[in-house]
């Protein structure tokens, strides 16, 4: 439904201009309009500016006065009497924009548009903007209701007094009875049954849960059951689940730098906390706008409220973009957008360029919340160049742990040293092999000023020497030994080569024979080992001869190095094969202990993904942003809220905003916050909100199909200190939630159920197909892992290069509840991301619900659903009974109902039919698998 | 009011003609992760806009599909497409300073000539380097853009611009508008598929629906420039399950189905069409099965062919598989196909062996593409569009190699209706700017888009409380290189 009239009533409201000009008008103006600008606009403007162009230019429009006078993205395109003030004469004159763009107009048709605008801008022309199909009157209520504070409307009176249950269901009736409908009938127990456990705990009901409320179908054991699920640990597991697709959470930043984010599992297990604890909601809002800037009374608090803020910084952000204020401008927007959304159901974020096209945000207020939120810290340095890096604020951690840490720390050091002298000594082993002499730098005889160094790794000894690429023809180095027998000789000199040292360093070995020199290349690895050179052979006739190396740096030009020399007995073997290989287990067993330890390692130390205030000095007020772009300022804004819903330049005595933001979100008057929330939970129950547009209130989201019931609700849910556990109980006692979903009237006279005559069929969330099939598989792992589910990923969770996961976790072979799966973006498991899990790209409070080939082909083929089709198949295959019974079990488990005679019958004849051929086990896992592919396994009734 | 429980069917008369229809299909349930298609359109979707999916164009089209040829990291104007003499005259001196231009941050101001040597081709006479001798020949084929420019200076950005239209917010991708205002030629094969697309820099951003119904996102084989096995997830049945086996279950399945849909529709008076949906997942996976394997097999092709795209040789193999399956898809009626080469253009330095190893890989396979579709009369209405992210400046960085640069590159169109043999638009005399004939990303969407038949400002989605457009609130057809 279109509601632009009103839209266009509120803009022109706010440019303040109705102006009834051609009744008063000089007929000598209205002549100089129809003879020299109406032609020239005809022939130059229209095309892009007038009707027939869709959307016209810049939304600008100059077929008509209403057109101009309300103006497009940059306002309104003249002012009257204001020649030079006027953006539309800006553009004739190609001063700004250049129009029209195909070339200047001649200078006396400028000069024309001039005059006229000089003398009134007299246009005779009528008309709207309206869009002819635009249904005004009903429009203007439906804004009067989204900007008004909900109240306790009264209750209605219906009918069939015998039919409702509670209040709402009277709301419901009401409605039904007005459009001459009748509710469908109540759902077969086990129905609703099964829909109120995947509702409230995402499995489904165990068998005998069921059977007992089979047994007795009372309120009172359904209001039992209701308590029960509300109890459990499971409500916050898939509650917490609806809020983190509001909060488009995830585990990476995705986008161009997908930076792992090892710490924002807690922001997820605090929301999960938080509806399994019943924060009220008010407050669970307010900390995550501004829990850092609350006080706590306990450390614990402290962490709690820091994580919490976690929902500003969980957003998507280009962290390679250079420009860095563009950068913070889109971080605002994304923060703008999420709290607009999730919170308040408006679509702020159209407001960065223009005032709102349709509903009543002008941009002065997105720049006053942006000014709060630029005054915020997101992101905080760079992780590398140009890459921006996050906020991680330290948590408060027992004393023993950080001990333990720092002791694991050190041991890790220690391991890694000697897996280092490990392999050190492999290579040594050949080096300096058995007999040889090393002579060290150390010991060598040094002309010149020679520099000690240790930064090139390994070396030998406790480090080498080089010239410092200075005194070139000054410096040498002598390197002599003894030889203590007689027999050929090898002299080898180690050193780093590498680029930037010396390619022609003159190397001379002195013997009783004489002299020999080569030059060396240190550009490169030397040849042996990587780490030394041959540089001459020398055959000793006895004992006792004494031999030298030289090196010297004259001719050279980069560095020239000396580690050491060694003087090696040529013999056949000259790596000595036992202390070699003894060398080498040495290292294998070091490298096993440092493994041991690293995968033993204690966690990281703990730090919230959150966001903090900027230093006093960077908070400030923000200037518009011209159609949005980050450097071309306009005018400056103080901080404050939207002025529809009673907001305004705020007082903010200190800090960037966000408390003063948090507590006029969660005013008890305000009249979206409570709105929006009671509509997305009656979303969940109910798969369709009363607005059905959860993430859009405005002119442009869906009418509520029962206003006065959502402001009741809301209204009673702000009057019992935002409790969610009391408004989904409400809800899930009422007769409306346990209605069947098949209603033969109601398809005719109320196609989309716009009444809720009867329960939308739903379908399984991704979630609940994958939980209930390890459930089945009794491999459901329920207890919060406590531990990042991207441990052990490096910087980026995914590799740019080669496109992989750079962490160790098979996500596969994962048992947990789908809630604590790592959410890397660009890589969301498949088990997800197929059956339409919200991509935490951006604010999703209604996902997608879309079939398609993708699902069934994983269902049927993804090795991790058959494999639990096999667990679960094998646990009732096993059970005691006759297959019949055993069939019925695994269907009650499945399906939550008893199938029928000829369900069974065909089930053995399956079974029969498949064990002859392939075995009983075979037969049984291939019957689950059929199971969970089937159409009633992924729908809810 | 009593209404029937619908529960009450279960007892049913087991044959069912579901199961006897996919019994005609035939055997041989392979399958094809196909994620892109054949969902049911939502509501929202035909509410959506003036175009409808898979309707008419809002004019006639010169191209029905497009061939996406992504050189990821930015390959170098002046070095590629752009001849700039003065730029080998003045090597190493200053690029004069011009007020308001991009600052290239770590680029010295120092001048780079290109290393390569460019020739004369073709009726038009187009000077071409000798990175690309095999292209060259195509040139009165080709349509030049030399007066490219985009937004961002880093690859993600620039990376995403190129492929959605935005630098910063995840929009959808243009194969996904593509196949959102066309649909596709073949209901058994997705609509928009990406060859070996990038991992990093946006990822899946970059052939995604975003907002847009999630049928339109691109089937990915492969990824970052490697095909892989040139298939898709779950593709296959596990192998432990007989096709023997499989049948049966899906035999089985298809009378759970039946039972669990007719018992809806027999309660409501009519079927459920979310239900209904799901159980066509299954018979349109069954359907794909009969199609996909065949097209994605490359083994059918000639030995001729092979050579031609320069498969099974080093170093062309790798691409040329790519740009060959491309032609298959396109030949199977895929609307938009994205061929990627790995992140492999961006030579900061060690530009001459960059760009030779690189242009290498795919100088035969581009041209071995064009021949073939020419040959097979499919580049008349195929758009084949070649190009990176950005170009790169005309200054060295370090003695070899050249930084990023959005302000002024080189793209090219062929075949689809686009002007053969014509270069529009130029950068300045170094190749550092567009100077002439300025292109922005969003024009070279908008003339995409228009080629295609559809209006870029006429295709819209509503999402968020407003429409959206591929090239947001710009965009510009290219007239000048439109046949």
């Amino acid at each position: 439904m279109s509601r632009r009239s009103l839209v266009l009533g509120l803009t022109a409201g706010m440019v303040g201009w109705g102006l009834g000009v051609a009744e008063a008008a000089d007929p000598a103006d209205v002549a100089f309009f129809e003879t020299k600008i109406r032609p020239a606009l005809v022939e130059h403007c229209l095309e892009c500016h007038g009707a027939e162009a869709d959307p016209p230019d810049g939304n600008l429009r100059l077929d008509l006065r209403a057109g101009w006078e309300i103006g497009g993205d940059s306002g309104p395109a003249l002012t009257p009497g204001d020649v030079d003030g006027s953006v539309l004469m800006e553009a004739l004159r190609y001063e700004t924009y250049e129009m029209p763009p195909e070339g200047k107009l001649p200078d006396h048709v400028v000069a024309d548009f001039a005059k006229w605008i000089e003398r009134g801008a007299v246009d005779p022309r009528g008309g709207t903007l309206e869009a002819p199909d635009a249904p005004a009157a009903a429009n203007v209520e439906i804004d009067e209701w989204t900007y008004r504070t909900p109240t306790a409307e009264p209750i209605p009176a219906v009918r069939d007094e015998a039919w409702p249950r509670t209040p709402a269901d009277r709301f419901i009736l009401a409605r039904l009875e007005d459009a001459g409908l009748t509710p469908a009938a109540d759902a077969p127990a086990a129905t609703a049954f099964r829909r109120l456990h995947f509702d409230l705990s995402g499995l489904p009901p165990d068998a005998d849960a069921l059977a007992e409320f089979q047994a007795d179908p009372s309120e009172a054991r359904w209001a039992a059951a209701v308590d029960r699920l509300l109890a459990s640990p499971r409500f916050g597991q898939t509650w917490g689940r609806h809020w983190l697709d509001v909060a488009r959470y995830a585990d990476s930043n995705g986008s161009d730098f997908n930076a792992t984010w090892p710490d924002a599992w807690r922001y997820r297990d605090y929301v999960i906390e938080a509806f399994n604890d019943d924060l009220p909601f008010d407050r669970f809002l307010t900390e995550q706008i501004a829990g850092d800037l609350l006080p706590a009374d306990t450390d614990a608090d402290r962490a709690r409220q820091t994580i919490a803020t976690g929902f500003l910084a969980l957003g998507t952000k280009m962290l390679s973009e250079r420009d860095k204020v563009k950068l913070t401008m889109d971080v605002a927007d994304d923060q703008i957008d999420t709290v607009g959304r999730a919170a308040m159901g408006l679509t702020l974020g159209c407001a960065r360029c223009h005032d709102h096209k349709f509903d009543p945000i002008p941009t002065r207020d997105y720049y006053a919340l942006a000014g709060i939120f630029a005054s915020t810290k997101t992101l905080d340095g760079e992780m590398q160049k140009y890459v921006s890096d996050f906020v991680r604020v330290p948590l408060p951690e027992d004393p023993a742990v950080t001990a333990a840490r720092k002791a694991h720390k050190a041991a890790v050091a220690k391991a890694e040293a000697a897996v280092k002298d490990a392999k050190a000594a492999v290579d040594a082993a050949g080096l300096v092999p058995e007999g040889a002499i090393a002579v060290d730098d150390a010991d060598a005889k040094a002309v010149g000023d020679w520099k000690a160094s240790t930064y090139s790794k390994p070396f030998y000894g406790k480090g080498y020497l080089h010239d410092d690429k200075s005194g070139k023809g000054e410096k040498s180095l002598t390197f002599t030994a003894t030889l203590p027998a007689a027999g050929r000789w090898e002299a080898r000199l180690l050193y780093a080569g590498s680029g930037g040292r010396a390619s022609n360093v003159p190397v001379k070995l002195r013997t009783p024979d004489g002299e020999t020199e080569m030059i060396l290349d240190q550009t490169k690895p030397g040849p042996l080992f990587g780490r030394a050179a041959v540089v001459g052979e020398y055959e000793a006739m006895s004992a006792g001869e004494v031999v030298s190396v030289i090196v010297r740096n004259d001719g050279t030009e980069g560095h020239v190095l000396a580690d050491a020399v060694v003087f090696a007995p040529l013999a056949d073997e000259s790596v000595d094969p036992a202390a070699h290989a003894a060398a080498k287990a040495l290292v294998a067993e070091t490298e096993a202990t440092l493994k041991a330890l690293k995968d033993n390692a204690p966690p990281p130390a703990p730090n919230a993904f959150a966001v903090t205030d900027r230093p006093r000095d960077e908070i400030a007020d923000t200037a518009i942003r011209i159609r949005g772009e980050a450097r071309q300022e306009g005018e400056t804004v103080p901080r404050g809220f939207l002025s529809v819903c009673g907001g305004g330049s705020e007082e903010i005595p200190e800090g960037s905003g966000r408390l003063e933001l948090a507590e006029w979100v969660t005013r008890p008057d305000h009249p979206l916050t409570g709105r929006v929330f009671v509509n997305r939970v009656w979303g969940h129950l109910f798969g369709r909100g009363i607005v059905s547009t959860a993430d859009n209130f405005g002119v442009l989201g869906a009418p509520p199909t029962h206003p006065k019931l959502l402001d009741r609700l809301a209204a009673e849910f702000v009057a019992d200190g935002w409790r969610i556990k009391p408004l989904v109980r409400r809800l899930v006692t009422s007769r409306a939630y346990r209605l069947s979903s098949v209603h033969p009237d109601a398809l005719e006279n109320d196609p989309e159920n716009e009444l809720f005559a009867r329960a939308n069929r739903r379908r399984l969330t991704a979630e609940a197909l994958r939980d209930t099939t390890l459930w089945l598989a009794g491999q459901l792992e329920e207890a919060p892992p406590g531990r990042s589910p991207v441990s052990g990923f490096g910087r980026l969770a995914v590799d740019t290069a080669s496109g992989k996961p750079t962490g160790p976790v098979e996500v596969n072979a994962l048992a947990v509840r789908s809630v604590y799966l790592p959410l890397i973006r660009n890589e969301l498991p498949d088990a997800l991301a197929v059956f339409d899990f919200a991509d935490p790209e951006s604010v999703i409070g209604v996902r997608p619900a879309t079939n398609g080939p993708a699902q069934s082909l994983f269902l049927l083929n993804a090795p991790q659903v058959r494999a639990r089709a096999e667990a679960a198949a094998d646990r009732f295959r096993t059970r005691p009974g006759e297959v019949g019974e055993r069939v019925s079990e695994l269907y009650r488990a499945t399906f939550s109902r008893d199938p029928s005679e000829a369900e069974i019958r065909r089930a053995v004849d399956y079974l029969d039919a498949a064990a002859a051929r392939d075995g009983e086990a075979v037969a049984w896992a291939d019957f689950a698998h059929v199971l969970f592919c089937s159409a009633e396994f992924r729908f809810l009734d | 009011m009593p209404v029937r429980d619908p529960y009450a069917c279960h007892d049913f008369a087991p044959a069912t003609t579901r199961r006897a229809a996919l019994q005609t299909l035939g055997a041989g349930f392979g399958s094809l992760a196909l994620g892109g298609m054949c969902a049911d359109l939502t509501a929202a979707e035909a509410a959506a806009g003036p175009v409808t999916p898979g309707s008419l164009t809002h004019h006639a089209a010169r191209a029905k599909r497009v061939i996406f040829l992504f050189m990821h990291g930015g390959p170098a104007q002046m070095d590629t497409f752009e001849q700039k003499p003065l730029l080998t005259r003045d090597d190493g001196k200053s690029l004069p300073d011009r007020p308001g231009a991009l600052k290239f941050n770590d680029a010295s101001s120092k001048l780079l000539a290109s290393p390569w040597k460019f020739k004369r081709y073709g009726q038009c006479g187009k000077a071409v380097s000798d990175l690309f001798p095999h292209v060259a020949e195509h040139v009165d084929d080709i349509a030049f853009l030399h007066g490219m420019h985009s937004r961002g200076q880093s690859h993600g950005q620039a990376v995403c611009m190129l492929h959605t239209g935005s630098d910063n917010l995840p929009r959808p991708s243009v194969g996904a508008w593509v196949s959102y205002g066309l649909g596709t030629e073949n209901r058994d094969l997705p609509s928009f598929i990406s060859l070996a697309p990038p991992g990093g820099h946006g990822g899946p951003r970059n052939y995604g629906p975003a907002f847009l119904p999630a049928e339109h996102q691109a089937t990915a084989i492969g990824r970052g420039g490697r095909l892989g096995a040139g298939t898709v997830k779950h593709l296959a049945r596990p192998e432990a399950l007989s096709e023997d086996r499989r049948a049966a279950q899906l035999g089985l399945l298809a009378d759970l189905n039946a039972d669990y849909s007719d018992c809806i529709a027999e309660a409501a008076g009519q079927p459920d069409a979310a239900v209904e949906g799901a159980v066509r997942g299954f018979e349109l996976a069954h359907r794909m099965a009969g199609v996909a394997p065949d097209v994605l097999d490359l083994s059918q092709e000639t030995k001729e062919t092979h050579a031609l795209y320069g498969v099974g040789e080093k170093p062309t193999d790798g691409f040329g598989r790519e740009c060959l399956l491309a032609r298959r898809l396109c030949e199977a009626g895929v609307r938009y196909v994205q061929v990627s080469t790995g992140y492999d253009w961006d030579q900061h330095g060690g530009l001459k062996k960059g760009h030779e190893a690189n242009a290498g890989k795919v100088d035969r396979p581009i041209a071995g593409l064009l021949t073939d579709l020419k040959r097979r009369g499919l580049l008349e209405d195929t758009l084949v569009v070649w190009g990176g992210e950005f170009g790169r400046t005309a200054t060295a960085q370090g003695k070899d190699g050249r930084d990023h640069n959005p302000s002024g590159f080189t793209m090219w169109m062929a075949g689809g209706g686009a002007k053969g043999g014509h270069s529009h638009g130029a950068t300045d005399e170094y190749g550092a700017y567009a100077v002439e004939g300025r292109t922005h990303m969003h024009d070279l969407h908008a003339t995409m888009l228009h080629l295609l038949g559809l209006n870029h400002e006429r295709l819209t989605y509503r999402h968020a409380g407003r429409d959206f457009r591929l090239t947001d609130v710009a965009g510009r057809v290219v007239n000048e290189v439109i046949a």
